[in-house]
């Protein structure tokens, strides 16, 4: 007997969870879902970017946009479970930032169930998100950024600059396409690769204490696994006296260098005006894949009065944000 | 929640009850508590998709997958009997090394697609396919351990120094047992990179809580110590885990923010596990 009481309450329990979410009535506003791969703050920007993007756009969520966000956490299980809610709460744009979240929409875009955008993917052609198939309903906005005019820059502050060393996750895709490409440019700059790699946050202070005694310079691309742990890297490098540049601007402010890459935010707000053409009523399948439309170069003076580099003038014109306590 | 979903659940669901009769064999049936199945998870996935992607059929994939599982289970297997590293250490040292030999097995690149390549899905309905593995790998489970070696094998996790006595071989069964639970969680790996369309060499981080809590919800919902019983719960459980991820999913209705689901999935096991005890037959 007690056993059969068991199992009807644990039945009534199932069912009682299952009942409030059994219909959802159509809404007469545009559906915009995404799925975020983790909690990160170059992903929020990203994120925020998005929603204000589409805000520009005329689409103002609660006003005739439905915008709905999940985030991950990092588990490619859970960004699987969380495409297929999506997918079935009838989207006009599903959205995936971050490579893996991007993939997990995937198999639903290449079905024809919907329309994927994608943002903040270095390498969506490794990724698999540049299908080789004609009329598939994918396009989006990579966040890949251009290295040789990174490589110009450090050799503009560091004449000097010889040894590059890059800290890296193996497991990231974006980092490992990153340091394949860096490896063929340092060639033509006369510089030399120094890679290491990281396989979590906490091995970060170790691995850049020993990387920040053999290098001139230590270049940060966007790898999360490096960019969750930037502050111990900048502390390892301002012990060496070496100077730290990174691919993300807002990272300048945490004491790097110099950054000349695109505003992940600004990543964002190009990903919403391409999931606003959609809304619009534009195919998916006529929009191609975008690169960021503009590079910030961002300088901070602090860290190079205090590493005892003088950046030269012509950089300093060029910036779009200089960060100096003393001035301001 | 829509019956996609429901669907979504059941299919990870049975990948991972696979997974979890994996742990099954490890933690229950030779009391070992082996950490390797988060290395041995992921090593499934990758050699799966590398032969995937070398042009190979799918189902010989995932057979080689099961091997190289099996591989990895045996090398923890003799760090532990012959080297003398205790259980826990083994496990964990496995799974940080084969880390490194995943990348090395996928040339390097942490991410390979399988979205445009034929897998055993292609075409094939997910979850009648996904059933019938599962039923013919309950079946071979549950057999195999009501065999004079499986009687062995369930032995030496009972009591070693009586098994020893009675002529077991532990340190010969300690490796095989290794070995049988990896091959079926390295085996859940390719499954779940084939059904995924991708293997990402981070997906293995949680392997071993995933399948340990799908084990102990099985394990609440049929009490029963018969090895089959213990097969069916891995699945049953894992279903049910899944079904509460994509419930907690939903709770966004109710209030609540995404950071919040791990919160509502923790809470929903607390209530599984916390159902009243029932006497074990």
């Amino acid at each position: 007997m007690n056993e059969m009481k068991t199992y009807v309450r644990f039945s009534v329990v199932l069912c009682s969870l299952l009942w409030p979410f059994h219909s959802q009535a159509a809404q007469p506003f545009k559906r915009v879902c995404i799925n975020q791969i983790v909690t990160h703050p170059a992903l929020e920007s990203t994120v925020k970017g998005i929603v204000d993007g589409l805000k520009r756009e005329g689409f103002n969520k609660g006003v005739n946009l439905d915008i709905r966000l999940e985030s991950a956490q990092g588990s490619s299980s859970l960004a699987a479970q969380i495409s297929t809610k999506f997918v079935n709460q009838n989207p006009d744009v599903v959205v995936g930032v971050g490579t893996t979240s991007a993939q997990s929409f995937l198999k639903f875009a290449l079905n024809g169930d919907v329309n994927l955008i994608y943002s903040s993917v270095t390498d969506p052609r490794g990724a698999g998100l540049v299908p080789k198939k004609p009329n598939i309903h994918i396009s989006g906005v990579s966040n890949f950024v251009a290295l040789e005019p990174q490589l110009k820059l450090f050799k503009t502050i560091q004449p000097q600059l010889k040894r590059l060393g890059i800290i890296y996750n193996p497991g990231e895709l974006n980092s490992v396409s990153i340091v394949k490409k860096m490896e063929d440019l340092c060639g033509h700059y006369d510089l030399k690769l120094v890679k290491q790699s990281v396989t979590k946050g906490a091995d970060v202070p170790q691995a850049a204490t020993k990387i920040a005694q053999q290098v001139d310079a230590i270049f940060i691309s966007n790898d999360n696994t490096a960019l969750s742990a930037l502050e111990s890297i900048i502390g390892a490098a301002k012990k060496a006296k070496v100077p730290v540049y990174v691919s993300d601007t807002d990272a300048v402010e945490l004491g790097a260098l110099a950054a000349l890459g695109p505003n992940q935010y600004q990543v964002g707000i190009q990903t919403g005006q391409m999931i606003a053409r959609v809304l619009n009523g534009k195919d998916v399948r006529t929009l191609p894949l975008e690169y960021p439309k503009k590079m910030d170069l961002y300088i901070n003076l602090d860290a190079a009065r205090s590493l005892g580099i003088v950046v030269p003038d012509e950089v300093i014109a060029q910036s779009q944000k200089i960060i100096d306590w003393k001035k301001s | 929640m829509s019956l996609a979903e429901v669907v979504l659940s059941l299919e990870m669901g049975m990948i991972y009850g696979i997974v979890a009769m994996g742990i099954y064999f490890t933690f229950r049936v030779i009391d070992f508590p082996d950490l390797t199945c988060d290395g041995s998870f992921v090593l499934g996935a990758c050699v799966s998709g590398v032969m995937i992607k070398a042009g190979y059929n799918p189902l010989l994939s995932l057979l080689i997958a099961l091997l190289s599982g099996a591989i990895s289970g045996v090398f923890t297997g003799i760090l532990n009997t012959k080297l003398k590293i205790t259980n826990l250490l083994s496990g964990i040292l496995m799974a940080f090394m084969l880390y490194s030999i995943n990348l090395k097995i996928m040339g390097g690149s942490p991410n390979i697609t399988l979205m445009e390549d034929v897998t055993i899905f292609t075409n094939l309905d997910p979850l009648l396919t996904l059933g019938l593995i599962c039923l013919l790998v309950w079946c071979l489970c549950g057999y195999t351990l009501s065999t004079d070696f499986g009687l062995a094998l369930r032995s030496i996790g009972q009591n070693k120094r009586v098994a020893l006595n009675g002529g077991v071989n532990v340190e010969r069964m300690t490796i095989l047992g290794l070995a049988l639970g990896n091959s079926l969680i390295a085996f859940g790996g390719g499954l779940l990179s084939q059904h995924q369309g991708f293997v990402d060499v981070g997906s293995g981080v949680g392997t071993i809580i995933i399948g340990l809590a799908s084990l102990m919800i099985g394990e609440k919902v049929f009490p029963f110590r018969s090895p089959w019983w213990g097969g069916l719960a891995c699945i049953v459980g894992s279903v049910i885990y899944r079904l509460f991820i994509s419930f907690a999913l939903h709770s966004d209705t109710l209030g609540f923010e995404t950071q919040d689901l791990n919160l509502i999935t923790g809470l929903l096991v607390i209530g599984a596990m916390v159902l009243p005890r029932r006497h074990l037959c």
